[in-house]
């Protein structure tokens, strides 16, 4: 059933809404962050280049943080890492960056963890070109440490941009 | 069933400081870039230490959200979000899903969270929250 009302179709016209169901993107990616050194509090720890989730190639719909509950390793550039647990992840906020570096979203890493959302993709749609290798991590606090055993695993949906 | 979609997102701030005392409000701290009256709010969701250890600005998350109500006020001073509970604008609380608002101007520093119990809640911990918005054409 769908309720016809002016507000939603405004919403859903603005990209502000979207149906839980519906597609998250056309291709879907893995990005690895592993860390080099032991994580420290406010350090901005950046991607590496990638233009597949470059604005200009394609536009991201969907980002999901793979847990260790979700998956426990992950095969990185740096080889196997850690995926981060619940505890670590909720120390932590992924910025996504325009082309000039300032930070048009900030997304804490739980709320990025499907299986804690019942199931809920976290939508993004980014009125601005992002360039990933400006997109960073960063923790706030470290209660739980966070070493060059872990990598932060993002499983990140989009669709190509038509030029 | 629809979510909502991130298109611009802030984390706002409501510290405890001061004592912390029933029926006391405390206003949302302000910053810069969404204090002009240039953003349109459509979307809101709270974080508590289970969420979020500690916020961007350093501050510990309170970790209980059961005594905490928010309100919400736009640039007409109107109350249109007036004592929801806490517990209710988070996501896991919720099935994954955020709470839509129609989206409106807000005054951010006009905003602010009532205590309605103390328990569990210290002064100096921050009442943390992400803030959905675009840009007012």
């Amino acid at each position: 059933m769908r309720i016809v009302s002016p507000l939603l179709e405004y919403l859903f016209a603005s990209k502000m809404m979207k149906q839980v169901g519906s597609y998250e993107g056309e291709f879907t990616k893995i990005v690895n962050l592993p860390f080099a050194t032991t994580v420290t509090i406010g350090e901005q720890y950046y991607f590496n280049p990638d233009e597949v989730l470059d604005s200009k190639n394609n536009k991201i719909r969907c980002i999901e943080l793979i847990d260790s509950s979700t998956n426990a390793n992950s095969l990185t550039s740096a080889g196997g890492r850690d995926n981060l647990s619940t505890s670590q992840a909720i120390q932590g906020s992924l910025y996504l960056c325009n082309t000039k570096r300032e930070i048009i979203a900030t997304i804490p890493l739980y709320v990025m963890i499907r299986r804690l959302q019942a199931g809920k993709p976290q939508y993004v749609n980014i009125p601005e070109d992002i360039i990933w290798q400006t997109c960073f991590i960063q923790f706030d606090s470290l209660t739980t440490g966070i070493n060059q055993a872990h990598c932060v695993s993002l499983r990140v949906s989009y669709f190509p941009v038509t030029n | 069933m629809n979510n909502l979609v991130i298109k611009r997102s802030q984390q706002i701030q409501f510290v405890l400081s001061g004592s912390v005392a029933v029926g006391r409000r405390y206003f949302a701290t302000d910053i810069p870039n969404l204090s002009r009256n240039n953003v349109v709010v459509y979307g809101i969701e709270f974080f508590t230490a289970s969420q979020q250890a500690t916020t961007p600005t350093g501050l510990t998350c309170v970790s209980t959200s059961t005594g905490i109500a928010v309100t919400l006020r736009d640039n007409k001073k109107q109350e249109f979000m007036y004592q929801v509970p806490m517990f209710t604008l988070i996501r896991s609380n919720n099935a994954g899903l955020i709470v839509l608002l129609k989206p409106r101007i807000i005054n951010l520093t006009d905003c602010y969270v009532t205590v309605t119990n103390t328990t569990s809640l210290n002064a100096g911990e921050a009442v943390s929250a992400n803030l959905y918005y675009d840009l007012v054409d």
